[in-house]
């Protein structure tokens, strides 16, 4: 008796319920990672009219979950790429309806590619993978077409002066970093060289004059995060700057940086190559600062909070100039951003 | 308070003690009078929460972890399958804070401070009991009774009969090939004794599982969970008048893949573990006036994962840890009622690795126990003051750790009425492990103990055994305060995780363990009702503003029972067993997307004893367990086996 007593007690699962009709129109897509074998990986939407959010697009839509740790999505030709890297697939969706149109199993036979980040380029998404490889996706085909070797544990990925820039981060083999980027031919599709950098290689962006910038984050320890910056003759300088974050923000980037143990979200002038404003938005009441996000659109920038990494995160919302708007809470570990407005 | 622990238990230690000159016979008039534990506590069936030989043969766990259930205030926390990691919270407790004691030896390493429980054999187990602070500290190790809580496992090879042959063989078979064979023997005269054990067991545990994800049911079968594992037990016994010396040696080797948690989409796992473990055991009792051991152990482990992409050779990891245990307690008489015993210990465990750690580390823990007992008519009085000190050495730094810890029990028992009524205080410290301190990168050299305070308070009552109702209750209720507690947080990035004494937990709940059993006309047949219940909160209260705050901590379920029903009569047994946990959370925020919804199991057991001889007697038992096809899971993504079938074929003679 106590047993049935306690049966009906127990809080069950609540079954996904999918909106008729839906479509992505002025909000906010929120990737949110979740933690490593916990398969609560998430796509929270954020409905900007509305005010409200809804934790598992993905799960609501779809009818079944995203899986284990999503590390990027992309917005792409109409269509959007979420890169899932425990769980080793590529979904891909419809960018207005949300709806399912792929998902590709990332398996190189029975070993898990672990894809990582993507990159639209041409005809085709190119995607970063933990197993050495970056693979080519055809956007029309929705296949993967082929796979190019680079690094150790490849993660950023970006474009520039007609090549694609791979930075090897050499993760799982710590503390044996590497600390290459891999320069790819998109033409040919083979890697036409390796760069040397900083330990550590990750986060890497491009700005309008060709120059690519990548964050190296060092061995956790002695040696600290840096910003390095490879113009187009492939020379290789480092800031001097410990930093966290690089986003695209206009010409410029927006970029979290720490002096002194203290961590600042400021703006870098691509042209000066320095700080043009050293703290455009205060972020001491950011927890546990996970992601920054701009939309070219409205000129809005976002701050991720993953809280301490185990709690709900939370997404902050500043205009251009820093002012706070508003924020919403997500899913767990919000990361990158798709706007829609 | 620590000068004057330590100072008197050496001081007893010089044998100048008073207590250590009384005659036999005051002996005598006070063991039955001032230490009742004194007795095995296996001798009070029905008198305290504990299995016996009999209800373990018919419940046939695979493992020791099965039988947690039957304990109150213990719930399993199991990833699943022959072999996989099982562990035990006491009350919401840790389970580093849970010492696992087998015939009077601690198992407890120093490297992660918790024991797999699925690598503890069952076959020879004579009883299995919950260590209360007001039992006796005689035969107990001093390092347990510091502990927050413990589980005491008693086997044949420490429990010699006089005079006696006894030899068995078991052969099992189950679903997912799951085959063992094993066979003991004893032989035992007035003073010389023998035993051997050895066991083998396999599986391929590629069972099928399914689970809801979304709107779609998932089918698929685990991947990479084979199990083997061997064991060996050789024991000499030599028994005097008065005294008893005892030595064992013990060693296990397995192998097993590790397939981790269900991952949506993605069912490759190739990770590997195999291991051995050596250990020898020195035991000498004089009855009821002290006790000598020591251990020696030795075990290595070698993790193996030959798809890792960190290293184009796979990744390979191996550990051995090594192990010294000397210690002494000893009983000196006071004068009636009271009591005093004394207790010391102290333990080397040593770390090789060559991964991971920056250094091999180095430990030696000392316990010094002094235990004073009051004893009268009604009421029995306990009070433990022990003091911990560890050392820890590795490469050219070292640390130092040091703790008091006093526990308080009372015990009122009014004989005529059945009733005893306990209550206790008891303060304890879980001392960080190896890998919080020093695993590479995460560790923290600067890590305190965890820090415990427990208030609990017990009834229990028998009915008399009067051949019609026999019925134990014993309800409990408790209130816990963990500071300091270790966790594993991210500190600058998600990928600079570090242990930091962050936590803080309090606990508060009540327990129920009930057993009723009517006899029937026929003598030896009976049936009977056993119903274990937990109700526990276990509430974060670290930080006021954080969303976890007065959340339910994660996996520890509000509400656990373990109820079963069974049968006696002529030779045949039979059992219905049940296991019950409400909702719990994966994470520490109480919310819908960290829910691990609860689960109803029901096993059945059928035994038949067949007698070939005087002297001998076989049983056919058959097993089945999850009847109802349930799926589940202890802990999130670790699927549990659907409903499978195990027979059994003993052959006993003595």
């Amino acid at each position: 008796m106590i047993g049935v007593l306690f049966l009906f007690s127990c809080k069950k699962k609540k079954d996904p319920e999918p909106m008729e009709g839906f479509s992505l129109q002025n909000g906010m897509l929120v990737l949110c990672e979740g933690l490593f074998q916990q398969n609560n990986s998430a796509i929270s939407w954020v409905d900007q009219t509305a005010g409200s959010v809804t934790p598992d697009l993905f799960l609501n839509q779809v009818g079944r979950g995203l899986g284990d740790t999503g590390n990027d999505i992309l917005k792409y030709g109409g269509k959007l790429y979420v890169a899932v890297n425990v769980s080793s697939t590529i979904e891909i969706l419809d960018g207005t309806s949300f709806k399912s149109l792929k998902q590709i199993s990332m398996m190189d036979g029975s070993n898990p590619k672990q894809p990582r980040q993507l990159l639209g380029y041409g005809s085709n998404v190119f995607i970063t993978c933990f197993d050495g490889y970056v693979d080519v996706l055809d956007t029309a085909s929705m296949t993967i077409t082929n796979r190019i070797q680079v690094g150790a544990n490849p993660e950023g990925i970006a474009a520039a002066n007609s090549k694609i820039y791979v930075s090897n981060s050499g993760g799982l083999n710590y503390p044996d970093l590497d600390s290459t980027v891999s320069v790819i031919d998109p033409l040919t599709l083979t890697e036409s060289t390796k760069i040397t950098v900083g330990l550590n290689p990750g986060n890497i962006i491009s700005d309008q004059n060709g120059d690519v910038y990548l964050i190296t984050r060092g061995d956790y320890g002695n040696i600290p995060a840096q910003m390095y910056r490879i113009d187009n003759l492939n020379n290789v300088s480092a800031s001097g700057i410990e930093v966290d974050y690089i986003v695209p923000f206009n010409s410029d980037f927006l970029l979290v940086y720490s002096t002194s143990g203290m961590k600042h979200l400021g703006v870098y002038n691509a042209s000066m190559e320095s700080i043009s404003t050293s703290d455009l938005i205060n972020i001491s009441n950011v927890q546990t600062i996970y992601g920054v996000n701009y939309s070219p659109y409205s000129g809005k920038i976002t701050v991720s909070d993953a809280m301490g990494y185990v709690n709900s995160g939370k997404v902050y919302v500043f205009d251009s100039n820093g002012n706070t708007i508003t924020n919403y809470q997500v899913g767990l570990n919000p990361s990158k951003i798709i706007f829609y407005e | 308070m620590r000068i004057l622990v330590v100072g008197l238990v050496l001081f007893c230690l010089t044998g100048n003690a008073s207590g250590q000159s009384d005659t036999t016979e005051m002996l005598k008039k006070v063991l039955s009078a001032v230490n009742v534990r004194s007795i095995p506590v296996r001798q009070l069936s029905f008198a305290v929460p504990q299995l016996s030989t009999d209800v373990l043969r018919v419940i046939n766990a695979a493992d020791a972890g099965e039988l947690m259930r039957y304990l109150p205030g213990i719930v399993l926390r199991s990833y699943g399958g022959l072999g996989g990691l099982k562990t035990v919270s006491s009350r919401g407790m840790s389970s580093q804070d849970n010492s696992i004691v087998v015939d009077g030896f601690e198992r407890n390493g120093a490297q992660t401070g918790q024991v797999n429980l699925a690598q503890i054999e069952t076959e020879q187990l004579m009883s299995v009991e919950k260590y209360d602070p007001e039992y006796s500290i005689l035969y107990i190790p001093v390092s347990t009774t510091v502990k927050g809580n413990a589980i005491l496992f008693n086997t044949l090879i420490s429990q010699y009969e006089s005079d006696t042959i006894h030899i068995s063989a078991t052969a099992k078979y189950g679903s997912y090939n799951t085959r063992e064979v094993n066979a003991s023997g004893m032989m035992a005269g007035k003073s010389q004794a023998f035993s051997f054990f050895g066991k083998y067991r396999s599986s391929d545990g590629d069972y099928p599982y399914s689970f809801q994800n979304g709107l779609l049911k998932e089918k698929s079968v685990r991947f990479n969970n084979d199990y083997q594992d061997g064991y060996i037990n050789l024991g000499y016994r030599y028994r005097m008048e008065t005294s008893q010396l005892q030595v064992r040696y013990r060693y296990m080797n397995y192998d097993q893949g590790v397939p981790g948690a269900v991952i949506l989409y993605n069912n490759s796992a190739n990770e590997r573990l195999e291991g051995d473990d050596h250990r020898v055991e020195l035991d000498y009792r004089k009855f009821s006036k002290y006790r000598i051991y020591a251990m020696l152990s030795a075990n290595s482990l070698t993790y193996t994962d030959p798809n890792y992409y960190g290293d184009t050779s796979g990744l390979t990891a191996n550990y051995m840890n090594n192990e010294a245990v000397l210690g002494y307690t000893q009983r000196l008489i006071w004068k009636n009622p009271h009591a005093l015993f004394i207790g010391v210990e102290t333990k080397l465990n040593n770390l090789q690795s060559d991964r991971y750690f920056v250094a091999d580390p180095l430990r030696s823990s000392n316990v010094a126990l002094l235990s004073y007992t009051y004893q009268a008519r009604y009421w029995h009085v306990r009070l433990n003051l022990s003091e911990q000190y560890y050392y820890d050495r590795i490469g050219d730094s070292t640390a130092q750790r040091w703790g008091f810890t006093p526990t308080l029990s009372f015990q009122r028992m009014e004989s005529e009425k059945g009733i005893t009524w306990t209550a206790y205080y008891k303060r304890s410290l879980r001392m960080p492990t190896f890998n919080e301190l020093y695993y590479g990168g995460i560790g923290n050299t600067e890590l305190k103990p965890e820090e415990a305070d427990q208030l609990s308070t017990s009834m229990i009552w028998r009915s008399k055994q009067d051949g019609k109702w026999n019925i134990y209750f014993r309800p409990s209720i408790y209130t816990n305060l963990v500071k300091n507690k270790i966790n594993a947080i991210p500190t600058k990035n998600l990928f600079v995780w570090s242990m930091q004494n962050v936590g803080k937990v309090w606990m508060y709940g009540a327990d129920v363990d009930v057993t009723i059993e009517k006899p029937l006309k026929k003598e030896g047949n009976h049936m009977g009702l056993k119903v274990v219940y937990n109700w526990i909160k276990c509430l974060d209260i670290t930080d006021r503003t954080s969303p976890t705050y007065l959340n339910q901590i994660a996996y520890i379920p509000e509400h656990s029972v373990s109820g079963d029903v069974y049968l006696t009569i002529r030779n045949w047994k039979f059992r219905i067993m049940n296991t019950i946990l409400s909702h719990r959370y994966a994470l520490n925020e109480n919310i819908d997307a960290n829910l691990v919804e609860g689960f109803w199991i029901t096993d059945l057991s059928i035994g038949r004893r067949i007698k070939l001889s005087r002297n001998s007697q076989l049983t056919i038992q058959a097993n089945a367990n999850n009847i109802f096809n349930a799926s589940y899971a202890f802990v999130r993504n670790y699927i549990m086996p659907g409903r499978n079938f195990q027979i059994t074929l003993r052959y006993a003679y003595k």
